[in-house]
């Protein structure tokens, strides 16, 4: 964008060389936003920004020039299905379009109108069926994804389904299952976010190198976690716990973590299990 | 109307609405008395049409990706010469393409030929026009391009993270093969720990490509989901079931001796003869199996499994030659 700036600027285009060269100050704007809240969810403020901008661009752009610089309408649709979700960019297209058609029947000559109304049809079919293939995809993979992609722990919606196999499993071995369950209060540890997010990530991290490779562990909804123990009993699991404990991150380890523990008896559920941890929930020193 | 946007039907459909524009296009190029670039502009819908039609009958992934580099090729040759006639009209025809490229292609093939259309377009654009206005152009086309690349990449790497973090196989429901090794892992590690056996069990769909060659991803898919649920019905909770994407499904049988797997084998293959599996008619299985020696690793133990199947299905091929 900077150097179609200094192309207009070179060949006198005053004016269009300062707009041209804000649009590319917006992206600029923009891309610094991005990078340093990269870890955050970044707001869609200059998002929309850019596309409005775009938009009154193209169209005081194409007036100066007498419809030179055409080509500006055909990055609307491309921007608007990078930028927004399909459905936003669907809205954003449509109430483009007029706009677009009146740019090109007003400043296009007539020989090439057909040609740019194609152009343009074309760039935003195949920006719509990229966002569309793009968002069936998204649909079809996100339910078949089992892990939590921060800490690497199982969703929580796998708990009850895994936990009833292993009851299964040990009932017919005749072999001990338990269940641990770990509740970390970050949010007294840490008032800042980005700490508390790491802080969890630390605690994940911890856990994984305290299992055995078929021990499976799950992050439930406030920051806890709950791990199956096949072929284990009360007592290793408690000393596990405590293991565990004094190697979590040092703001963590007073008064922080409670850890719960529920060991399979006859006639337990999954359901009744996860209750049973849950209500032994102590601190352990 | 439901659209299928699966990439290939979706393909089929953009190919076939670009085919439309492009005869409509045709049409007023006819009505404004552009008749040197009409024939050129004819050539791109019939490439487009014929393409449109390969991709709606075609069922091999790997012709369809042949197909599309084929055709974009003919459309760019076509479009550089429209360029070398009528360039105004031309380079507006050519910002179209490179989000097509992106669409279709693998994401390095779209760069190659993104790139040699740049370059052919600049050096055409240099003998039209003065420097400054091919300059123009060619960045514009080279920002189009850059976007929609950008737009591609993204896409590409959000369904490869996707693809990495997923467990369960789409076509037949069951787990997919990276899972069965991690599943591996785990299970010999635990068998390790409290002495029990372990046995893998494969077994294999015969001639599965040419099931799907003939009857679709449709009918494909859903004779796998019902396989894999038949299997569900007689296993026993704990035993798990993966497929690697091929038709050969995986069957991890914790606790397991090498006599109940034998059971459990000719108990799966006489259900399976049993049934009707719909427009397919009747399935041809091989099957094999393996259990977990002493120290053994992952990657034999899968190992040996798969080469019994291999083994049967070739002992399968030499009988039907015989025959």
């Amino acid at each position: 964008m900077a150097a179609m700036a200094l192309l207009d600027y070179l060949n006198s285009n005053l004016i269009i060389a300062v707009l041209t060269g804000g649009l590319a100050l917006v992206l600029l704007i923009n891309s610094a936003y991005l990078r340093v809240r990269r870890h955050h969810q970044p707001k869609q403020i200059l998002e929309w920004f850019f596309i409005a901008y775009l938009a009154l661009f193209a169209l005081v752009v194409i007036d100066q020039q007498h419809g030179e610089y055409l080509y500006w309408v055909y990055f609307f649709p491309i921007a608007a299905f990078f930028l927004f979700r399909l459905i936003v960019a669907l809205f954003l297209l449509f109430a483009f379009i007029p706009l677009a058609l009146f740019i090109i029947q007003t400043y296009a000559p007539p020989l090439t109108q057909a040609q740019s109304i194609y152009t343009f049809a074309a760039i935003s079919t195949v920006a719509l069926f990229l966002a569309s293939v793009k968002s069936r995809t998204n649909k079809l993979l996100e339910p078949l994804i089992s892990s939590d992609a921060d800490t690497g722990a199982q969703l929580e919606k796998f708990l009850r389904p895994a936990l009833t196999t292993e009851i299964t499993r040990a009932e017919r071995e005749g072999t001990g299952l338990l269940l641990m369950y770990i509740s970390v209060d970050v949010f007294s540890a840490t008032k800042n976010k980005d700490k508390q997010e790491a802080m969890v990530k630390m605690v994940a991290q911890t856990i994984t190198s305290s299992l055995r490779l078929f021990d499976q562990y799950y992050r439930i909804q406030n920051n806890n976690f709950a791990v199956i123990l096949p072929h284990t009993t009360s007592q290793e699991a408690f000393d596990n716990a405590k293991a565990m404990q004094q190697k979590m991150p040092i703001e963590l380890q007073q008064q922080k973590i409670k850890i719960g523990l529920a060991s399979l008896n006859v006639g337990d559920t999954a359901e009744s299990m996860i209750v049973l941890a849950r209500q032994g929930l102590k601190y352990v020193y | 109307m439901f659209i299928n946007m699966a990439k290939d039907p979706a393909l089929s459909l953009l190919y076939g609405l670009i085919s439309a524009a492009s005869v409509v296009l045709s049409l007023s190029h006819y009505y404004f008395g552009h008749y040197n670039i009409l024939l050129s502009n004819i050539t791109i819908a019939g490439i487009f049409c014929f393409a449109s039609i390969f991709s709606y009958l075609n069922r091999n992934r790997d012709y369809s990706n042949i197909l599309s580099l084929f055709t974009l090729s003919a459309v760019a040759l076509a479009m550089q010469y429209q360029l070398s006639i009528e360039p105004v009209l031309g380079i507006n025809l050519i910002y179209s393409f490179p989000i097509l490229v992106y669409f279709v292609l693998p994401l390095s093939w779209g760069v190659a030929v993104n790139t040699a259309v740049v370059i052919s377009t600049l050096s055409q654009l240099l003998n039209h026009s003065d420097l400054y206005e091919s300059l123009r152009q060619i960045i514009v086309l080279v920002l189009i391009g850059t976007c929609s690349l950008c737009y591609a990449y993204l896409n590409h790497l959000k369904q490869s993270n996707l693809l990495k973090l997923a467990v369960t196989d789409y076509q037949s429901g069951a787990y997919n093969i990276q899972h069965l090794q991690f599943k591996l892992q785990q299970e010999i590690a635990r068998s390790q720990v409290n002495g029990r056996t372990l046995s893998l069990l494969a077994m294999s769909i015969d001639d599965y490509q040419q099931i799907l060659e003939i009857h679709g991803r449709d009918t494909s898919e859903k004779t796998l989901k019902e396989i894999r649920m038949s299997f569900v019905r007689l296993l026993r909770a704990g035993d798990e079931i993966f497929h690697n994407g091929k038709g050969t499904f995986f069957i991890l049988l914790p606790n397991c001796p090498k006599e109940g797997v034998i059971v459990l084998k000719e108990r799966l293959l006489k259900h399976m003869d049993n049934i009707q599996w719909g427009d397919v008619g009747e399935l041809q299985i091989n099957a094999g199996f393996a259990t977990l020696y002493k120290g053994e690793q992952a990657s034999g133990f899968f190992q040996r499994a798969q080469e019994q199947v291999q083994q049967q299905q070739e002992n399968a091929l030499r009988l039907l030659a015989f025959n």
